[in-house]
């Protein structure tokens, strides 16, 4: 994918979980969202791979990026689930999101990690309220 | 994915977790609110109860079983994103097939209300030391 425009979007900036975890989030190509993290020692469990709760964290964040984006107002998560593919300790891991049903209240997404060499990493779905 | 043994990881201690292995009910995990688990909308991230039911339910698994407990899916219910002033959780096992097990986890506020739910399936792998 070739980046035309790398540009931050303002208020994750100013989300403190996001900052304490690393996430970094891209609109590239002015259109597709992603969100990026460097995986570092804090983000490890005990066994040295990348704890279940930084995955689950991340496709959080850009199910929520991807819904905010759209509906211009927060939302809240109701539902999240995640599929552990791959266990990974290391690198750059990067999120997408696809918004699979956009009701008026209601709005369900799927997302993915993949890392540097798009392998899977990880799988997420999830239910949102959205906040009108 | 959490594998936990009966020590502590890197991201558990990075987001303040608090456990008990001493606890004659099993193992006991509580979680102060600090502001970095907060959102820019003052809700905490959803993603740290996430993190708090793989942990209960991972280290819980680990104990009963003596082996890691690798996640391998975990669904998940949030029913209040408030912040509030502690959290704990408890889980119960479900289900044992061989090497794969189930179980579910709650997460309750200082005043028992019920914060979030999750089912989880996970892989043993058997300790080597």
């Amino acid at each position: 994918m070739t980046a035309v425009e790398n540009k931050k979007i303002d208020w994750f900036d100013k989300n403190p979980y996001l900052n304490h975890l690393g996430f970094e989030v891209m609109v590239q190509d002015g259109k597709d969202i992603l969100v990026k993290l460097s995986i570092d020692s804090r983000h490890l469990n005990i066994q040295q791979n990348l704890h279940g709760g930084v995955h689950a964290s991340m496709l959080d964040t850009i199910q929520s990026v991807a819904l905010k984006t759209v509906y211009k107002t927060n939302v809240t998560a109701l539902n999240l689930n995640v599929h552990y593919v791959t266990g990974i300790n290391q690198g750059l891991i990067t999120a997408n999101a696809r918004i699979i049903q956009q009701g008026y209240k209601i709005a369900a997404v799927e997302s993915e990690i993949v890392d540097e060499r798009g392998e899977l990493i990880a799988k997420g779905s999830g239910v949102y309220k959205i906040r009108r | 994915m959490e594998e936990t043994k009966s020590t502590i990881s890197s991201f558990y201690d990075y987001l303040g977790f608090i456990g008990d292995e001493t606890s004659e009910t099993g193992f006991e995990l509580e979680l102060p609110l600090n502001p970095f688990l907060l959102q820019d909308d003052g809700t905490v991230h959803p993603g740290v109860f996430a993190t708090m039911l793989d942990i209960m339910m991972g280290a819980t698994i680990s104990r009963q079983t003596d082996s890691f407990a690798t996640t391998i899916n975990l669904n998940l219910s949030y029913f209040d994103l408030e912040p509030k002033a502690n959290y704990t959780a408890e889980t119960v096992i479900l289900h044992r097939d061989g090497k794969y097990v189930t179980a579910d986890g709650v997460i309750y506020d200082q005043n028992k209300k019920r914060i979030a739910k999750a089912t989880g399936s996970f892989k043993l792998n058997p300790k080597n030391y």
